[in-house]
């Protein structure tokens, strides 16, 4: 008995004393490669959730894409003076003026008469001021309407100040605005120049260009859920907005055809013109 | 000239509630994709719109565009100094992939010519950042010309 104790105590004391056995080589971990994740489609959920802030085409885009088509003259779209109504306190519809104003001064700085281009920066303005611009806003259009007075752009320069002044800087005036504004005054720029082209390619009979020109189907389901979500009842908006609403379930329809034809192409004439009288 | 509103952006930008809540740096996203804008009028560029986002590592953001047949458009992305990789991917109608920029890199652009008109979709992933709680300021701008 106290011999196997022993025996143990010693193999005991051995075993502490006894060097660790030694451990087997560790392999060389290889280069930390950081694989890229799979990009694969996007859910449905994903397609659904995307933020609509480039959906709009500019109305430039949209006379470069009826000048690819052959339907555009020399003198570019013919934007016809439109006689506007009073807006009073209606910001929805003086948002959709606004954008309309600044489709037509688009389409027309190569080939208007200066007073024209004067008179439509002024309604911009007088637009944005009623929406809520701050100064900082107004003193750079402010800026922009005296060199035009004064002849000290090109035209070419007036076009990359107006494409900036569309494309970079209204979708950050949201801020200013408020969030209903902004889309708004996009849908007045996308409804004045739908209706122009259509009229361009009733005008020409060559509808076989219309599926290239105007098919929008995410940019009318994006106004329309900006005028659904519009409360009931407000009297400023009795007139504007069942017509608006009317107009873009039509407008829907027609621009999301796989194919537009001539029903789709007038169809799409008519419902802008609508919304346009009421301006 | 020094397109006045482009510098009217940086000042809204500066300035609007939405700055209040960016992080720091985002001045450094906003400022890139400006100056790409403006280099983008010499070349005959013109801007749809930008916008921008704050992402983390593995975020991304989804937005909706609407193409022309026969349109040149070029997609770019501009991230600040938190982002070490970003990742811009084109999608058609139905989600799938058509093209996908996978360098690693802060800038990424994409440049594509539609064959028909249709909403398209573009997705900005942060892929890489310079840690797991850095949050990155990512702008994103959407320009167009006619095909040459």
């Amino acid at each position: 008995m106290r011999l196997t104790l022993q025996l143990v105590l010693l193999a005991a004391l051995t075993a502490c004393d006894a060097p660790p056995p030694e451990a087997p080589p560790t392999p060389t971990p290889p280069p930390v490669v950081e694989e890229k994740a799979p990009v694969g489609p996007l859910s449905v959920g994903e397609l659904a959730a995307a933020e609509p802030v480039a959906l709009v085409p500019s109305p430039l885009e949209m006379q470069a894409a009826l000048k690819r088509s052959g339907l555009l003259g020399p003198q570019g779209l013919l934007v016809k003076p439109r006689p506007l109504k009073a807006a009073g306190e209606d910001h929805d519809r003086l948002a959709v003026r606004t954008g309309v104003a600044l489709a037509d001064l688009l389409l027309i700085v190569q080939t208007a008469q200066t007073p024209e281009l004067v008179g439509l920066l002024k309604e911009i303005r007088a637009g944005l001021v009623a929406l809520g611009a701050k100064d900082d806003a107004l003193s750079a259009l402010d800026e922009l309407t005296a060199q035009v007075q004064n002849e000290a752009l090109t035209r070419d320069s007036l076009v990359q100040e107006l494409d900036a002044l569309s494309g970079g800087t209204l979708p950050e005036l949201e801020a200013q605005l408020g969030p209903r504004a902004v889309p708004l005054i996009r849908a007045g720029s996308w409804l004045e120049g739908a209706n122009l082209v259509s009229s361009s390619i009733i005008a020409g009979g060559n509808y076989d260009t219309a599926t290239d020109l105007l098919r929008h189907p995410g940019v009318v389901a994006w106004f329309q859920r900006y005028v659904e979500e519009t409360p009931a009842g407000r009297p400023d908006q009795e007139q504007l907005v069942p017509i608006l609403r009317e107009s873009l379930k039509s407008l829907a329809t027609a621009t999301a055809a796989e194919r537009l034809g001539e029903a789709e192409v007038r169809q799409i004439h008519q419902s802008t013109a609508a919304v346009l009288d009421l301006l | 000239m020094i397109n006045l509103f482009l510098r009217l952006s940086l000042l809204v930008a500066l300035f609007s509630v939405a700055a209040l809540v960016r992080p720091v740096s985002a001045g450094e996203a906003d400022d890139c994709l400006r100056n790409k804008m403006l280099e983008g009028y010499a070349q005959g560029w013109s801007v749809r719109t930008s916008t921008s986002a704050s992402l983390k590592e593995g975020e991304s953001r989804v937005y909706s565009v609407t193409l022309y047949k026969g349109a040149e458009y070029q997609i770019f992305a501009c991230a600040d100094a938190q982002a070490v990789d970003v990742r811009l991917v084109l999608h058609d109608a139905d989600g799938q992939v058509l093209l996908n920029e996978d360098a690693v890199d802060r800038q990424p652009v994409l440049t594509y010519t539609a064959p028909a008109t249709a909403t398209y979709y573009v997705a900005v992933h942060a892929a890489d950042t310079v840690s797991d709680e850095a949050k990155a300021a990512i702008g994103m701008a959407v320009t167009w010309r006619q095909s040459p």
